[in-house]
């Protein structure tokens, strides 16, 4: 069972990097963490487009991301699949278009959190920045967006771990990631069905569970910081 | 970029066959595997507020599994491993019947959900005040009756937005069931596809349908919620009428 184990973790963490292209645990991570940035920063422009001052622009934001957050990953990944193709006259690489769907769908979510952060933010926030001569820009991003960054840093860590765990749905375009690694380890060997299976899920546990738990010490240490804070003004 | 739909193709004979029959698996999956998540849900509440310390502790082992492990691997889970666990005779049935990978999607979407589901109810009860449950047994209610008055009606106000938000993530993913190629939508689309080239016009009819379905569900969600409040519908009438 450990010779195994030790025989196929570098399969399972890495696929058949030095001799092939990147796989296994590692391209879920990186994928994760590359479109959780990207999906970051698109996803702050469409909140802010959310929330901004032309109906014509808050509309049609807002229908985008109501609509597309109606969607599953798996049919976002086909649109990109299909669609792309169209402009760019060849299919896109697999990894392209798996980066490109998996962005899409951080910044719709991302843009829901990043609203729900501007939502909860105080009034007094807004009025006191601009009764200090802030214009609206400088408002959100010196006095605003730090508070609810710091606010909704849960929710984004949450965001994380369902991201990463979504990253498993690329093996149906045909990257070779952890769930396609254990698929083809029990292919060939098929009395390593269960160890294979057991491995892949074990291997998602483990790092889902350390991000959730530091996701809770995070959330409890704010909410120390926010009692202090308010015992302090009191 | 010029590019010419071509929707008569797509809706007739065999291609709109296949794509009732997605509507058809993709709606029964996603009403199974959600009803099933909420019974499961429920129970394992119940082991969370148990007062046996063997049932909370396998409830949150049991809950913590549901929440780390993507909902795809409990399916391939339940699809190819499960059968390795049974003797011969079962085995052998269990991997040759067609239905296999229907249920096993069904059986991983609940498994899944459940945990979600589980995690919010108890937050709805855990909202409740102590105070007002200490009143109610002080006022000589029984166990049953409390839950029945005081913290039933509370903690399904707490807890309904999150669970018809988790209820509708759950039909989202029950399109992972094309891993197993379970004939629901997106293998309809898929397969549609791959035969006529005509992606487009697929893909956007499956967007529709899901979007019809967030919409509905939101919608039956909205009227839900009004009937928990059964006070301030009356509040409202009575102000109508004076």
């Amino acid at each position: 069972m450990l010779a195994d184990i030790l025989n196929h973790i570098k399969m399972f963490l890495v696929g058949p990097f030095p001799h092939g292209p990147l796989g296994g645990l590692a391209i879920n991570i990186f994928l994760a963490v590359i479109t959780m940035v990207s999906g970051f920063i698109l996803g702050l422009f469409l909140a802010l487009g959310r929330i901004s001052q032309n109906t014509v622009i808050r509309r049609i934001v807002m229908c985008l991301i109501e609509n597309t957050r109606a969607l599953p990953l798996l049919l976002i990944v086909f649109w990109f699949h299909f669609v792309i193709p169209l402009f760019a006259g060849r299919p896109l690489p697999n990894l392209l278009s798996a980066y490109f769907s998996l962005t899409f769908y951080s910044a719709v979510n991302q843009a829901e959190i990043f609203r729900g952060g501007l939502m909860n933010m105080n009034k007094g926030q807004w009025e006191v920045a601009f009764s200090t001569g802030l214009s609206r820009c400088q408002c959100i991003i010196y006095v605003i967006l730090p508070q609810v960054l710091r606010m909704m840093l849960p929710s984004f860590v949450g965001f994380f771990i369902s991201l990463f765990k979504d990253t498993s749905v690329i093996y149906i375009i045909g990257i070779i990631d952890l769930t396609q690694m254990g698929k083809m380890l029990s292919q060939r060997e098929p009395d390593k069905i269960i160890f294979s299976y057991v491995m892949v899920a074990i291997l998602y546990f483990i790092f889902c569970f350390i991000l959730s738990l530091a996701s809770k010490r995070w959330e409890r240490k704010q909410l120390k910081w926010a009692n202090g804070s308010i015992s302090s003004t009191v | 970029m010029y590019y010419e739909f071509e929707w008569q193709k797509i809706l007739s004979g065999q291609y709109l066959q296949w794509l009732l029959q997605g509507f058809q698996i993709s709606i029964s999956l996603m009403l199974l595997s959600s009803l099933i998540a909420v019974v499961l849900g429920i129970l394992l509440t119940f082991g969370q507020l148990s007062r046996y310390r063997v049932i909370r502790f396998i409830s949150f082992i049991y809950i913590e599994l549901c929440r780390n492990i993507p909902t795809l691997i409990w399916m391939l889970f339940f699809y190819y491993v499960l059968p390795e666990f049974f003797s011969e005779p079962v085995k052998t049935m269990l991997n040759t019947n067609p239905a296999l990978n229907y249920w096993a999607a069904i059986a991983g979407l609940s498994v899944s959900s459940s945990g979600y589901i589980s995690e919010i109810l108890r937050g709805g009860i855990s909202g409740v005040s102590k105070e007002q449950i200490f009143a109610a047994y002080t006022l000589g209610h029984s166990r049953w009756e409390v839950w029945k008055y005081i913290i039933w009606p509370q903690a399904i106000r707490i807890s309904f937005p999150p669970l018809v938000s988790r209820l509708i993530h759950n039909m989202k993913n029950s399109s992972l069931a094309l891993a197993l190629s379970v004939h629901e939508i997106l293998w309809a689309i898929q397969q549609i596809e791959s035969i006529t080239f005509r992606g487009i016009e697929v893909t956007i009819i499956a967007t529709l349908f899901f979007l019809t379905i967030n919409y509905v569900a939101s919608l039956l969600a909205l009227l839900a919620e009004k009937s928990f409040y059964p006070m301030k519908n009356k509040e409202k009438k009575v102000k109508c009428v004076g």
